[in-house]
């Protein structure tokens, strides 16, 4: 009970944290100060202050699409065990872990489509091809785990981190593809620029453009959710067997999910958005990493 | 009184969707469907094989040319159409078996236990 509230506590507010500290590692890559580490949170609540305006054009998809984005990342949040429980743990939760993040994209695509702007068109066309492509990478990881855990809920295939030291290559591998996974889905360099609504950049940032005041506040915290879930997951996999201590185990995991952090702003510092023709060869590079881990493990 | 405050029904606003600030768009600059999935589509042409049509332009002064493009359906319209079409030709050498007199399917029958007396 506790661990749940604890858990809850800490998903629900610690995840535009995680959005600080990237700009941080940005600004400090920069030579800049850079904004606060609780921006966001300043930023979310100057949205929900805010008044809406809808489009014409758009019908009840276009409202549903912030809100199912949310509902989609808060319940994937409670499939995922971090330091070693899940409030929601049943067999088979890993299928519906990978789909509640299909179902929150697909409203978001719909959304986007709502508008009838060939902005937000563009924007979905792209985020439904990536997603095809990094789908294959995160369920072959999870492939990977089922085999080494033989079960398919998440809390038994990240339970304490006991991991058989055969499988070391093939984890080694699939946190590298999951990494690559990460970044796609929650639209970083090198797939999407975060900071930009331009034409180059056009996947993630352009379907919300026309959400505005709490809508918009709603998909940025959807947005931290969904980095979290992932992070999380990466981090179950890397970190050891934490032991019995709660605060240690906790203090840990919250370590690591801001090393996580600053990994995505150096690679986001370090390199450019890669050119739109070249970002399927990196998805399919982490399909068969991942791939390669589930050869490395069948004997 | 905090809770009422921070989820009280605001009224929202209505205004056509933001368009870059281009006055006059036509329903033939929309996104389509196509325009959608021309991404993939283009990714596993291999598997997919589209049709199209583009003639261009050639020329300092060309004529109005129109593009066309298409992407049937790669198992039903290629592969077993085309094998059920051809398996149709070859047993249509076979059609003079059915020749309408009865005489004839009597005698199919004779030649059938003719044929399975002795076989067995």
């Amino acid at each position: 009970m506790i661990a749940t509230l604890v858990h809850l506590a800490v998903f629900l507010l610690l995840p535009p944290l995680l959005l600080g500290v990237i700009n941080k590692t940005k600004a400090a890559f920069g030579g800049r100060v850079g904004q606060p580490y609780l921006q966001p949170y300043a930023d979310l609540i100057k949205l929900w202050r805010k008044g809406s305006v809808f489009s014409t054009s758009t019908t009840w998809v276009f409202k549903a699409g912030p809100v199912v984005a949310v509902t989609t990342a808060v319940l994937a949040g409670l499939l995922v065990p971090v330091a070693g429980h899940a409030p929601l743990s049943f067999e088979g939760d890993v299928i519906l872990f990978a789909y509640l993040f299909a179902l929150g994209r697909f409203f978001t695509i719909a959304a986007a489509l709502d508008t009838g702007s060939a902005f937000e068109g563009m924007g979905a066309a792209r985020e439904a091809t990536f997603s095809a492509l990094a789908e294959p990478a995160l369920f072959f990881g999870l492939l990977v785990l089922g085999r080494i855990s033989r079960s398919l809920s998440l809390e038994t295939m990240l339970a304490g981190g006991h991991w058989p030291p055969r499988a070391a290559a093939s984890l080694v591998l699939v946190v590298a593809a999951l990494f690559i996974v990460l970044l796609a889905e929650n639209s970083r360099i090198p797939f999407d620029d975060p900071n930009t609504h331009l034409e180059l950049t056009m996947i993630h940032e352009v379907m919300v453009l026309d959400h505005g005041g709490p809508a918009f506040g709603a998909v940025l915290y959807g947005a931290s959710l969904k980095l979290f879930v992932l992070s999380a997951l990466l981090v179950g996999i890397a970190l050891p067997d934490l032991g019995p201590n709660p605060l240690i185990a906790w203090g840990a995991v919250v370590t690591a999910l801001l090393a996580v952090a600053v990994a995505i702003g150096v690679v986001e510092s370090a390199m450019a958005r890669l050119r739109l023709v070249h970002v399927p060869s990196l998805l399919v590079a982490a399909c068969l990493l991942s791939a390669f881990g589930i050869v490395l493990l069948a004997r | 009184a905090g809770a009422a405050l921070a989820f009280r029904v605001r009224r929202a606003g209505a205004a056509p969707t933001w368009d870059c600030g281009y006055a006059a768009p036509t329903a033939r600059m929309q996104y389509t469907s196509s325009s959608f999935a021309q991404m993939l589509v283009g990714m596993f042409a291999f598997a997919l094989r589209p049709e199209e049509h583009a003639p261009g332009v050639a020329g300092a002064f060309p004529a109005p040319a129109a593009y066309h493009g298409s992407v049937p359906d790669v198992v039903l319209d290629r592969i077993v159409a085309p094998a059920l079409r051809a398996a149709g030709r070859a047993f249509e050498s076979l059609r003079f078996i059915q020749r309408g007199d009865v005489q004839a399917y009597l005698t199919y029958i004779l030649l059938t236990l003719v044929l399975f007396l002795v076989w067995t």
